[in-house]
């Protein structure tokens, strides 16, 4: 139903604001990880944020369609505009994971460490704490702005059932 | 039908169903925005409704008739709401063009404007109720 899409759209930045959360919190607990299942160390994680793609729901197309009506006469009155709920929006956000390759990694000179190269080096994470924390910061801000949308909308479906 | 004609559409109700219908389609405009207030590259959307609401309590000054399938509609019919990309330079973080701040007062102002329509319409039923049964309360 049309009137519960702008919680579907909120729900989608929510989810995506969580993701994000979930990759920085894992990069901080990875930051002096050397070992993984790919071998060498901890790349860093990265969710991008996509545009969801503005393709109307299945439901939503079915009944555009069911409704609109047939010209098989010059005399038949043209159809008029869409009412205003049918127009279609975004759909919200979608997010990608991307795992960077270390593009400067961390070198520390330990050579008793086991993960130690020959020269005595030990590689670590490309992860920079301070920048993580920045994106946690920012990202919990967006997670508070979709709640804030979502209890408006709730707000609204709730007055729009006292009519 | 002629009841529905005397009961509702010669009162407020077509126009605040226009608002409410307004409200909602803003509200799932802005909240798109905000959903991806953190997307690289989204274009901010905003939707243009002042006229479509204006058509519902500017009566036209010339009104004609179509009494021919070749007869245009005078005045011409109004415009459903649109949905459009405003041209606004990019906001301080450089990802996208949707101001935060705006976009939050935008939502406050259109819940209130919800707020409005809906408290004014059930009000209008409520005044059709007391009509019909004669009675308050």
């Amino acid at each position: 139903m049309q009137i519960f899409d702008t919680l579907d759209i909120s729900a989608t930045g929510l989810s995506a604001q969580r993701r994000k959360m979930t990759s920085i919190a894992s990069n901080i607990a990875n930051v002096d990880t050397t070992r993984t299942d790919e071998g060498g160390p901890y790349k860093r994680r990265r969710m991008v944020m996509l545009e969801a793609p503005k393709l109307a729901k299945f439901s939503t197309m079915l009944e555009q369609t069911r409704s609109r009506m047939m010209r098989t006469d010059g005399q038949h009155m043209i159809e008029g505009e869409p009412r205003p709920n049918e127009i279609f929006t975004g759909s919200g956000v979608m997010t990608q994971e991307v795992r960077e390759d270390p593009s400067k990694p961390r070198m520390v000179y330990d050579p008793n460490h086991p993960d130690a190269r020959e020269d005595g080096y030990v590689v670590y994470p490309d992860v920079n704490v301070v920048t993580e924390m920045v994106d946690m910061i920012a990202s919990s801000r967006a997670y508070e702005a979709n709640a804030t949308v979502l209890s408006a909308a709730k707000d609204m479906i709730n007055r729009s059932l006292d009519i | 039908m002629f009841l529905d004609r005397v009961l509702f559409n010669k009162t407020k109700i077509p126009a605040l169903n226009a608002v409410l219908d307004v409200t909602q389609l803003r509200q799932r405009v802005i909240s798109n925005n905000i959903a991806n207030v953190s997307t690289a590259g989204y274009r901010k959307q905003d939707l243009r409704f002042q006229e479509y609401l204006n058509s519902f309590v500017k009566k036209p000054d010339v009104e004609g008739a179509v009494t021919d399938p070749r007869h245009m509609q005078i005045p011409s019919p109004v415009r459903a709401p649109e949905v459009y990309e405003p041209e606004t330079g990019l906001n301080d973080t450089g990802l996208n063009n949707v101001d935060i701040d705006k976009e939050m007062t935008d939502l406050a102002e259109n819940h209130l404007h919800f707020n409005v329509g809906a408290r004014l319409i059930s009000g209008g039923f409520d005044g059709l109720r007391k009509a019909i049964t004669g009675r308050t309360g």
